[in-house]
Parts: structure tokens; C-alpha cells; sequence
């Protein structure tokens, strides 16, 4: 009986967070190579996308000049073309070059995982990436035989098998909860200005690079999605384009809430 | 679409009231850290540092912390009979937090790893940010990291941040103090 399973939880740190997997299960002893191989899979993730590691397939690509030519691995040319179809359905409000102030893409995605820099800018995936590498870790864990388990990359959470609970902390007071969700074989992510100083204009810190618009700050979103990395990407579009991000939720089967003040609203809006 | 998929935590209709959310994490035992930092082979043997008067004289001279602590729970780690470093367990306590981790040192006095083992907090998650704390590998005590210098601040979790760069401005002093010439 699923209720009946002990949770065996670890915890590291990785993707510039605590990284928590905690598998379901009767007998714990079994499942820490699981784990440990689950972490193992993040950790992959985070060589090739990391922009702090200069080894990354991330800081090459950031080295191309205009014209160069690489062939990457398939989990970033999956990350990447997302990125692009995230960036193009939200009018550029998702960016993964927000430094580049170019319209257009800066790269060029061709078959067989080779990209080709054309325009100059740095990219980033700190948007997208750390929702794949939590799905990385639960598709491992999936195809590991573990029935019910969770990973947590700091509130990037993705879950399957018994019912996972989430406290989303409300944006201004993140010492209190505003919502729970709970989770079950989808993911949730959240994205807040969490901690910043307010501004006197209530501008917060997260930018639309091409207008130099702010994110309405004291505001959060949390984005329900089938997958961690969707659900990433969409929290910072829906974070910007609010009621305008309804149509791009749907296109992913996506919903979110947004809380700001003592407002919460869900998104889609109803009957749509 | 309904808005069933998620709960509002004692919400009276239009105004929205908040629940006190204290995040209270245990991630490792002090056993679970010293055979993550060092190994399952290592041994440890006690050696804690007793902090006298003139010795939290001396060490907030070296470091420009303060010390409360009268005693730096402290191991050094042998492996194969040669000393590998030591395992150093060090606490902050903030306004809004309560931390508790453990730092590995080379036997040179050099930080090879640091780990949080407790974490009770209001404020400063981002305090557990790896980036943030691999910026103290590879310090020592002849480098007084100093926020927004050696050690960058995080938006948002200064106050937390500065708690542990404090803290480990202490714990190398106290190495180059006491456990040096050990």
C-alpha cells in the first residue's frame, strides 16, 4: 500500500541550489545507488549548461564567433529548442540571451545537434536548465523502477507516483506560505523577486531585456506543468506578461497563480 | 479551467492572510557529512577547540568575527594513519536563521569543502547556493574573505550570507591559531 512506504530523502547541492530526491519506498536501504545516480544525472546536466564552468557546451558556445559551428549534445539541443519555442511563443519576453539586445535569435539550430552562432551575445540557461536536469532525474528514477519519488531543485519540483505537497511563500514575506499544490506526476515551478529590496516605482529586478521593462516587483509565480523544464521557462514569462501569458499556457497544458499583494490570481482564466 | 489545483492557506474570501512558514531542514548528520567529506575509510579523532578569553581576543583580532562559542567542535581525519585534514562543525545565528555546517580543511589549512547540516529559517535560502559557497574553496586563513570582495553577496540573503562568511573567517582563524602547528 502506497501510504505505508517510507520516504528516503538526500540532499546536495547543485544547479546553484539544494538539490532534495526522495524516493517512496519499503525498504530504503536499496534506493541510495538510486539516488546517487539520480544526483548523478543533475550533475551532467550542470557540466554541459552551466555557464560558470568554462568546460560547459554552454561556455563554448559563448566563445563562437558569429558564423562558428558546433555540435552539442542531444539534452541541450533539447533545452535549447525549447528555449527557442518558449522565446518565439512569448514574443521574446523568454530570452536566453537577455545580455545581447539583438532582435532574433543569436543562434541557429540545424539537425544532427549542430548550432550555429549568428548573432554576437552571450546565452544563459539559467532560465530553463535547472527544470531539465529535475527532469533528467525523474526520468532516471522512472526507468529505475522506483514507483513513487520527488525531486526538488530548489522549488523546481517535478514528482511522480504518491502525491507530493508544495508551499509556495508569499513574495514580500517569504517567511510565510500563501499556497499549497500538490503535486502528482507533473511538476511545479516558482519564480519571485524573493528577498529584493522594493523599488519606490515597485519595479522589481527580473527585466524584459528589449523594452528595459520590469517585473512587477513583490510578485510571484508558480506554473503546474508536465514537465519541470516547462514549467521553468513559463514562470518567467508569466512573471512578465501576466493575463497576456494565458495563451501560452495553454499551448503547454500549463497553469499558473500569481500572487502579488493580497491578490492571487490563477491563470488561464476561466472558461478559456 | 478550475483553480482547484492549488489552496490558498487561510485565505478570509478577498484579502489573503499568510501562515507562518519556518523552513527547518536537517540535510546531514555530522557522521553522514564526515563520510561524505572524507570518505567511509577516514578516522576521526576529537580534538575541539577550547576557546578561552584571550583566545576570542585573538581570533576576532585575525578575523574580525565575533565569538560566542566556547568550544569549536572540531576532528582531525586520518586516512591510512597520515592526517587528511580536519572536520570542523561551526554554527551561526542570525536574526532570521539558524544555521549549522560543517567545514572540511586540508591538512594545510586549506577549505575543501563546506556542507550545511541544519538549516532553520525565516529568511536566506540562498545562503545553500553551492556557487555561492564554492566561492570559499581554496581560502585560507591568509585571506580575510570580506562580502562583496573575495566573496560575493547574494540579493536578498545578505544577512545570511554575511553570517556564514563571518563564520568562516572564524573557523580559519581558529585553524591558523590552534590547529596550525597540530
Amino acid at each position: 500500500m502506497i501510504s505505508s512506504l517510507k520516504i528516503s530523502n538526500r540532499a546536495r547541492p547543485l544547479l546553484g541550489t539544494i538539490v532534495e530526491i526522495g524516493v517512496h519506498a519499503e525498504e530504503d536501504r536499496c534506493f541510495h545507488e538510486v539516488i546517487s545516480k539520480a544526483f548523478e544525472k543533475i550533475e551532467r546536466i550542470e557540466r554541459l549548461m552551466s555557464r560558470f564552468d568554462e568546460d560547459s557546451e554552454v561556455s563554448k558556445i559563448n566563445r563562437l564567433n558569429v558564423g562558428d559551428e558546433l555540435t552539442v549534445s542531444s539534452d541541450l539541443m533539447r533545452v535549447l529548442k525549447l528555449s527557442c519555442e518558449v522565446s518565439k511563443l512569448s514574443g521574446g519576453v523568454f530570452n536566453i540571451s537577455p545580455m545581447s539586445m539583438v532582435d532574433g535569435d543569436v543562434l541557429e539550430l540545424n539537425a544532427n545537434e549542430r548550432i550555429r552562432r549568428v548573432q554576437n551575445g552571450p546565452i544563459d540557461l539559467g532560465g530553463i536548465a535547472k527544470g531539465y536536469a529535475v527532469d533528467q532525474a525523474v526520468e532516471y528514477l522512472k526507468g529505475a523502477n522506483v514507483g513513487s519519488a520527488y525531486v526538488n531543485a530548489g522549488g523546481d519540483v517535478r514528482s511522480f507516483g504518491q502525491p507530493h505537497k508544495i508551499f509556495v511563500r508569499h513574495p514580500t514575506e517569504p517567511n510565510k506560505s500563501v499556497a499549497s499544490v500538490s503535486l502528482h506526476n507533473n511538476a511545479l515551478a516558482t519564480s519571485a523577486n524573493y528577498y529584493e529590496e522594493i523599488n519606490a516605482d515597485q519595479s522589481g529586478l527580473i527585466v524584459y531585456p528589449k523594452t528595459g521593462q520590469r517585473a512587477t516587483s513583490g510578485a510571484s509565480v508558480s506554473v503546474m506543468a508536465p514537465t519541470c523544464m516547462v514549467a521553468d521557462a513559463l514562470t518567467k514569462c508569466m512573471l512578465m506578461l501576466k493575463e497576456k501569458a494565458d495563451l501560452l499556457l495553454h499551448q503547454f497544458d500549463a497553469r499558473g497563480f500569481l500572487v502579488h499583494g493580497n491578490q492571487v490570481t490563477s491563470f488561464p482564466k476561466k472558461n478559456q | 479551467m478550475n483553480d482547484d489545483w492549488f489552496k490558498l492557506i487561510g485565505v478570509p474570501l478577498a484579502s489573503l492572510a499568510v501562515a507562518s512558514h519556518v523552513c527547518a531542514a536537517e540535510y546531514l548528520t555530522v557522521e553522514q557529512a564526515q563520510k561524505l567529506m572524507f570518505g567511509n575509510e577516514a578516522s576521526f579523532e576529537k580534538a575541539d577547540v577550547k576557546i578561552n578569553r584571550a583566545a576570542k581576543k585573538a581570533i576576532k583580532a585575525a578575523s574580525g568575527a565575533d565569538v560566542d562559542r566556547r568550544v569549536l567542535p572540531t576532528w582531525k581525519v586520518f586516512d591510512g594513519g597520515n592526517l587528511s585534514g580536519f572536520f570542523i562543525i561551526d554554527e551561526v545565528i542570525g536574526k532570521h536563521d539558524y544555521i549549522t555546517y560543517a567545514i572540511a580543511l586540508s591538512p594545510i589549512g586549506e577549505i575543501k569543502q563546506l556542507e550545511i547540516l541544519v538549516y532553520r529559517e525565516n529568511y536566506g535560502y540562498e545562503v545553500r547556493n553551492p556557487r555561492w559557497r564554492a566561492q570559499f574553496v581554496g581560502h585560507d586563513s591568509k585571506t580575510t574573505l570580506d562580502l562583496g570582495e573575495e566573496i560575493k553577496n547574494i540579493s536578498g540573503a545578505t544577512m545570511s550570507c554575511r553570517h556564514i562568511t563571518e563564520g568562516v573567517n572564524r573557523v580559519l582563524a581558529t585553524y591558523d591559531l590552534f590547529l596550525k602547528d597540530q
